[in-house]
């Protein structure tokens, strides 16, 4: 049997920009450009909590951070190819919709149509939206360098 | 065609909080009750990874914290992968780790004293074998006793390991340590911990 591995950082970045979509967004998406794709639950959405650690300044010392309430869910296509989906939160359906558009973009025949009109599409808006914040944020930096710290005599 | 290693999964308890929360209580009544045949209700399609029973046991029981060992005869990668996606366990390839062992009528036996057969500090660390086969029944065979049975109770197993018999005494007499095991018919199991007593061709 021809084994035929989705290119695996490909996959990463679909599953990331998946999982910081939301269930309300992956509809719109799902009903637009999948609603005739059928599947059945692997492994039906379900909810645990995993322990996000951090390191001071991205070099220091692993610490855990906290733990943080992650749904997971498994879907297998009717063509058998299996998605999954570990997104943040609560949202069953975000889960659910996350792993079947995992499932969908495996299909070679449907990867570039979805990567184009829905991955770019979803992660356009993230980008923007941190854009928008960022510069939000940046307008409010305080410049810490303007007290005279007398030196001159 | 679009084919990836893991379009063989087939998906486990259609309701995994309830079904394996029965079929827990049909384990617990099994081993409460040697020898005695229990009726699962059939909760899992199996397809062929092994029989319906026998994986409803390890879907139940298995978790990160159980290392399971297969026999060769019913080794497949397609069973591996389907008990590592449904319940995280280890697939050990080395019988002396092992917490549950699966064998079949065909496997040889000399396996089940490379289990770990507890200490007596700690006649707990021993494994469970789940041993495959065709069809139980308590209206013949081999007589039993031992706590759980009031009198005894007799069992017939088809088909079995050659030795098997011999193995259960020895198992018995090395009491607390030893090994429990756990007959799956594809639509009933029964079960013999190590403290059921094998009676010597009792006449009934």
């Amino acid at each position: 049997m021809p084994i035929a591995l989705p290119n695996v950082s490909a996959r990463k970045h679909w599953m990331s920009v998946l999982a910081r979509s939301n269930a309300v967004e992956l509809e719109k998406y799902w009903q637009s450009c999948a609603s005739d794709a059928d599947y059945q639950f692997l492994r039906k959405p379900e909810q645990g909590l995993v322990m996000v650690q951090g390191r001071a300044g991205g070099s220091g010392q692993r610490f855990n951070l906290g733990e943080v309430t992650v749904t997971r869910c498994s879907v297998k296509m009717t063509n058998g190819t299996v998605g999954h989906a570990y997104v943040k939160g609560r949202d069953q359906k975000h889960a659910e919709l996350a792993a079947a558009f995992d499932a969908l973009l495996q299909d070679s025949e449907k990867t570039q149509i979805l990567q184009y009109n829905v991955i770019a599409e979803i992660d356009d808006s993230h980008q923007e939206a941190r854009k928008t914040r960022s510069q939000k944020a940046a307008a409010t930096k305080v410049e810490f360098f303007t007290m005279v710290r007398g030196e001159d005599d | 065609m679009q084919a990836t290693t893991s379009t063989e999964l087939s998906s486990g308890f259609s309701n995994p909080v309830i079904d394996a929360s029965n079929c827990f209580r049909d384990i617990l009544e099994a081993m409460s009750h040697p020898a005695k045949v229990i009726t699962l209700p059939n909760r899992i399609d199996a397809n062929d990874l092994l029989n319906e029973t026998a994986l409803a046991i390890l879907l139940t029981l298995g978790d990160f914290d159980t290392n399971i060992y297969l026999a060769p005869e019913c080794d497949t990668q397609a069973l591996r992968d389907y008990l590592k996606f449904h319940t995280g366990c280890v697939i050990t390839e080395t019988p002396n780790t092992a917490t549950f062992a699966i064998l079949s009528p065909r496997s040889n036996l000399e396996i089940c004293d490379l289990l770990p057969q507890g200490t007596d500090e700690y006649p707990d660390r021993s494994a469970t074998v789940i041993l495959l086969c065709d069809a139980i029944s308590n209206n013949a065979g081999h007589v039993f006793s031992g706590p759980g049975i009031q009198k005894n109770q007799q069992i017939e197993i088809n088909p079995l390991p050659k030795g098997f018999w011999n193995k259960v005494t020895n198992n018995h007499n090395a009491f607390p340590c030893g090994l429990d095991w756990i007959f799956a018919s594809p639509n009933q199991i029964a079960a013999l911990p190590r403290t059921t007593k094998l009676e010597p061709s009792l006449c009934m």
